[in-house]
């Protein structure tokens, strides 16, 4: 099963009024599980846990754990949009060019909003969202972990 | 309007055999085979050019990509498998093997003599990716800008004789198409070890940003364990150089 299929998988579990499903294929089983609140494009803020590991199938699947932060702000709890992978960040598409998006834009859904690069790999990541951008939460440049918010937003 | 000979040898490449350039998209001039595969490329499609006015290779570093000299095309592809910015090293390497032994440089780059004689860069977009690949063919040492005259070089440069870019594109895609049945197949693990020797790294001094050491192993991931007086590193992104010669 590829990226889009798992998506499609995702979205299609999403919308069912199932709880849980279990799937094996080719000898890999993946289980997706409804937690509350589901949010499949946006994660809360801040991300203070430890580095995350490369993601197994089943990760996708687990609530946003709430993260180990004594007393939350309200900012806090703001949507994020996070890194689809393990890699640099990049906030322009090249050196002294201008940032993909700033502080105070309004991002429509699908837009490139940065770079995450790993092996030369250069994943551009799209807002799953219109939203608007709240704060930037890493350095351009930064090693960055998979799951990793990236961006604090505003739900447009 | 007729077509240039350049654009009828490649469009003749087209074959429903192979996964990859089902449709040869040939241009005499484009900005950027990797931006017209991103913007409008389908599943499939390869886009050569006879020449980039706006090639590039890694943070926007421009590409020298003049008429007649190189193969300049990127392959279409889905999301990306893990691996394959490597698959398309080995590609490349294999492709010419019989003329010419390319060394890779981890990640992908491919060298002889210690010059650069093909760059290749993957960039993904909403479910789009663009394997792009610049591989020096006909170039004269002159024929580079003078501040690459050192670090680059061309398969006729390095292993003399004459090269059908048409017969190259075919051979390279060939390779690729089945180094990206074998990642979708069984995984990374099917090149990987081809891949890691090809790189020659263990035990090489290196620096990659403000990190040096010496490199003891290449992980699962095709990412670098780095032995450096701070610890161990794990270099994903960023170039690396030699610190013991090439």
């Amino acid at each position: 099963m590829n990226i889009k299929e798992l998506e499609e998988l995702m979205r299609i579990f999403e919308a069912s009024s199932l709880s849980e499903i279990e799937i094996e294929e080719d000898g890999r089983r993946m289980r997706l599980q409804k937690a509350q609140p589901i949010q499949p494009a946006f994660q809360p803020y801040p991300y203070a846990g430890p580095p995350l590991e490369q993601p197994g199938a089943v990760i996708l699947a687990e609530a946003p754990e709430a993260a180990p932060v004594a007393e939350p702000e309200p900012e806090d709890v703001l949507p994020t949009i996070d890194s689809p992978m393990v890699g640099t960040f990049y906030s322009a598409p090249a050196p002294g060019e201008d940032l993909f998006i700033k502080v105070g834009d309004s991002v429509e859904e699908g837009q490139t909003v940065c770079i995450v690069e790993a092996m030369k790999l250069m994943n551009e990541v799209g807002a799953k969202l219109a939203c608007k951008i709240v704060k930037v939460l890493v350095e351009n440049g930064e090693p960055v972990e998979f799951g990793q918010p990236l961006f604090a937003v505003e739900l447009a | 309007m007729n077509e240039s000979p350049f654009c009828i040898e490649m469009r003749k490449l087209s074959s429903d055999t192979r996964r990859l350039g089902r449709r040869v998209i040939p241009f005499d001039e484009i900005d950027s085979t990797n931006t017209y595969a991103l913007a409008q490329g389908q599943i499939g499609d390869v886009i050569v050019a006879d020449r980039q006015t706006l090639g590039r290779g890694r943070l926007g570093r421009s590409w020298f990509s003049e008429p007649g000299l190189g193969l300049w095309f990127t392959a279409v592809l889905d999301d990306p498998t893990e691996g394959l910015t490597f698959a398309a090293a080995l590609a490349v390497r294999e492709a010419v093997a019989a003329r010419c032994a390319l060394k890779i440089k981890w990640p992908n780059d491919l060298l002889c003599d210690g010059k650069k004689v093909c760059g290749i860069l993957v960039e993904s977009r909403g479910g789009t990716t663009a394997l792009g690949v610049g591989l020096n063919v006909h170039h004269r040492r002159e024929d580079f800008p003078e501040e690459l005259q050192e670090k680059a070089g061309s398969l006729s440069s390095v292993a003399g004789g004459e090269w059908d870019r048409a017969a190259l594109l075919r051979d390279v895609l060939n390779a690729l198409d089945q180094k990206v049945i074998l990642l979708t197949s069984g995984g990374f693990d099917t090149i990987r070890a081809t891949w890691a020797e090809a790189c020659d790294l263990i035990g090489r001094r290196i620096r990659n940003g403000s990190n040096e050491g010496v490199a003891t192993e290449i992980d699962d991931h095709g990412a670098i364990l780095l032995d450096t007086p701070a610890g161990t590193k794990r270099i994903i992104s960023g170039e690396i150089e030699f610190l013991d010669g090439e």
